[in-house]
């Protein structure tokens, strides 16, 4: 266990044009599971591996438990990874993979095949230890590469989008037990995902990437109501947010085609400014009945997509299309022209220029 | 309908295979008869078979049968010693410094690396003979001329081109993240490298030598002009079976028949390996 430091690190590839990571700062509590998470190419796996000894930083310096381990050697940092696609060596059993490490540090024989059926019996994989990798499933070698991780007892852990190969169902299951295993080893945990659910349900903070900069390091409900840009807030929650373009007239936004009033923190947080970009989640956009104060937009719905639990509906108001998420009972179909509204305490504001949050909506705390 | 086609397949197949093996059956049959009966017309496909040819080239006939570059053999068994010292010395030579450049090429990002790649293949497709006369004069210049250590430089520089191309593809088909995860388990790149990737390429590596091996042995423009007498190699000793006006056909398939006789039962015992090996590439992109 061991609190990680990333004081100005940045990465630029020989020959490179733009920086892989930029100006990179993180300070990790002790046994904090932190989420890397941004769209492919955002600089969180070269971030991570950089941790990792694997790729070195051109700038900055990488601290693991106070140590500074700038150019020293993967093996040397007391850090276990598990990779996305396993790594498993194919030449060897489970139980083989997951003493691998303790035998090269020359560990006694009897207790490497302790730790390892400890480890085996916490994950289920007891029945494996004498398989090869090529004889399990996808799930079994994911637990076998977790497995190997934790018999190390490292002071860190790295995962490289170590769900990413599973299917739908058993990503869920991995998901809620890497989150309790986390719980009962306490292991300083860097976890790297393009899904922002995982980095939502997983993470106690999420670093948000975009182009090798940080755009925001955060709880996830922090992330979720208070978005330092408007790529955040497109990248945190599904479906992605709605954006707007509006100008302010007598404390109300007004586009085309719709106009929604302000509450007081909207109409101070816009002050001085003309031109503001509106931000609706698709969960705060309800169908209006009848008239509402609040204000109201009007379109034709475009598609109707019935997940069950909640139905989503695309709604075409003038040039945009905005996606509301509305309840299964309410009969919706393609063509019809409804209203929808949005409390005003809803409603995020974005600079129209900088994109950045002007206002967002209130913490859960604050309530 | 499909039945015929399936004997026009197995008609076509076995021509092939007929036209391919006919010189070497003929070889075969030519090192068994007696001297007479080698330039008999028609050809006589029936006839009591003598060792005569096999005993004169591994020197139990008494008679100096090789004559070649200033000096006379009166068996073959040096030839032996010499091809096989330079074949495994040549294919270690090459297949260690081609799996080092290899490694290189398939792990590390390295400026101008098609062009550098390509440029070994220029190596390979420069007609063996346009550099044999500066490499004679270089080896010369060195002392390394009739010597086992010149000979081996000399083919390794033909040989490990073709290691770096065949090791490339192979080690690219390795995840890099299984050395990545030996290196972050406790190894350094190197054992990570010699103790993980090549036991898994071992199929492609296992092909590569012996395919290497082979185009050593069966060599003979560079021992025909890097050797002389005290490390002529097989190939060579066989120009040597036409002396004085004389040409010993029957000592010739003799020898011949022995020289490739190692090569077969190689290729034979390694078959499967150089067929996974030779193949593996085609389906995995």
């Amino acid at each position: 266990m061991a609190i990680v430091e990333l004081r100005h690190v940045g990465k630029h590839y020989p020959g490179g044009r733009a920086p892989a990571v930029v100006d990179f700062n993180l300070v990790t509590q002790d046994g904090e599971f932190v989420v890397l998470v941004g769209p492919s190419g955002c600089g969180k796996t070269t971030t991570m591996r950089m941790i990792a000894g694997l790729e070195d930083h051109t700038e900055g310096d990488i601290l693991i438990g106070g140590v500074n381990v700038n150019g020293v050697a993967p093996r040397d940092r007391d850090i276990a990874m598990v990779f996305q696609n396993y790594a498993l060596y194919p030449h060897m059993t489970v139980s083989e993979n997951m003493g691998f490490s303790l035998k090269l540090k020359k560990h006694r024989k009897e207790d490497i095949r302790k730790r390892v059926t400890d480890v085996a019996r916490i994950l289920e994989i007891e029945k494996l230890l004498e398989r090869r990798p090529r004889e399990l499933s996808g799930g079994q070698r994911q637990r076998v590469a977790l497995g190997r991780a934790i018999v190390r007892q490292p002071q860190v852990f790295l995962m490289d989008e170590p769900l990413s190969n599973l299917d739908a169902k058993l990503r869920v299951g991995m998901r809620a037990e890497i989150i309790k295993l986390h719980r009962s080893l306490g292991v300083t945990t860097f976890y790297v995902t393009h899904d922002q659910t995982e980095a939502m349900t997983m993470g106690q903070r999420v670093v948000v990437m975009r182009d090798g900069v940080v755009q925001q390091i955060g709880a996830p409900n922090v992330l979720y109501q208070r978005p330092a840009n408007r790529f955040v807030a497109g990248f945190i929650g599904t479906p992605s947010m709605n954006f707007l373009q509006a100008r302010l007239e007598n404390g109300r936004a007004v586009g085309q085609g719709f106009s929604l009033a302000l509450d007081d923190l909207g109409i101070q947080a816009a002050r001085s400014r003309p031109d503001v970009c509106i931000g609706i989640r698709p969960e705060h956009l309800h169908l209006a009945r009848g008239e509402n104060g609040g204000g109201r937009l009007t379109g034709l719905v475009e598609v109707v997509e019935p997940l069950g639990a909640v139905t989503l509906i695309q709604v075409r108001v003038d040039a945009t299309t905005l996606t509301a998420q509305i309840a299964p009972g309410r009969q919706v179909s393609m063509g019809d022209t409804v209203t929808l509204s949005c409390e005003p305490e809803m409603l995020y504001l974005f600079d129209a220029d900088a994109d950045v949050l002007l206002k967002g909506i209130s913490l859960d705390d604050d309530a | 309908m499909l039945r015929h086609r399936h004997i026009l397949v197995h008609v076509v197949l076995w021509s092939i295979v007929g036209m391919t093996l006919l010189p070497l059956i003929w070889f075969f049959l030519t090192s068994l008869k007696s001297t007479n009966e080698t330039f008999q017309i028609p050809p006589a496909w029936f006839f009591s078979p003598t060792l005569d040819h096999y005993r004169n080239v591994l020197g139990m006939g008494g008679e100096i049968v090789s004559s070649f570059q200033g000096g006379s053999v009166s068996n073959i068994g040096k030839g032996f010693v010499n091809s096989t010292i330079i074949a495994v010395g040549a294919t270690g030579l090459s297949t260690v410094l081609g799996t080092i450049a290899a490694f290189g090429f398939a792990r590390f990002t390295i400026r101008g690396e098609h062009y550098l790649l390509g440029l070994y293949l220029l190596i390979r497709m420069v007609p063996a003979v346009s550099m044999v006369l500066p490499l004679y004069h270089i080896f010369s210049m060195a002392g390394l001329n009739d010597t086992y250590i010149g000979v081996i430089i000399a083919e390794s520089t033909f040989q490990v081109p073709f290691v770096v191309w065949m090791m490339t593809g192979f080690i690219r088909q390795i995840p890099a993240s299984l050395e990545e995860s030996a290196m972050m388990d406790g190894m350094n790149r190197l054992s990570a490298m010699v103790r993980i990737t090549l036991p898994l390429a071992s199929a492609g590596l296992f092909a590569t030598v012996i395919f290497n091996f082979v185009q050593v042995w069966n060599d003979f423009l560079y021992p025909l002009v890097l050797t002389s007498q005290s490390t002529q190699t097989l190939p060579v000793m066989i120009i040597g079976f036409i002396a004085n006006g004389n040409i010993f056909w029957g000592e010739m398939a003799a020898a011949g028949i022995l020289i490739i006789l190692p090569v077969v039962l190689i290729s034979l015992v390694a078959q499967k390996y150089v067929l996974a090996g030779a193949t593996a590439g085609a389906i995995k992109g």
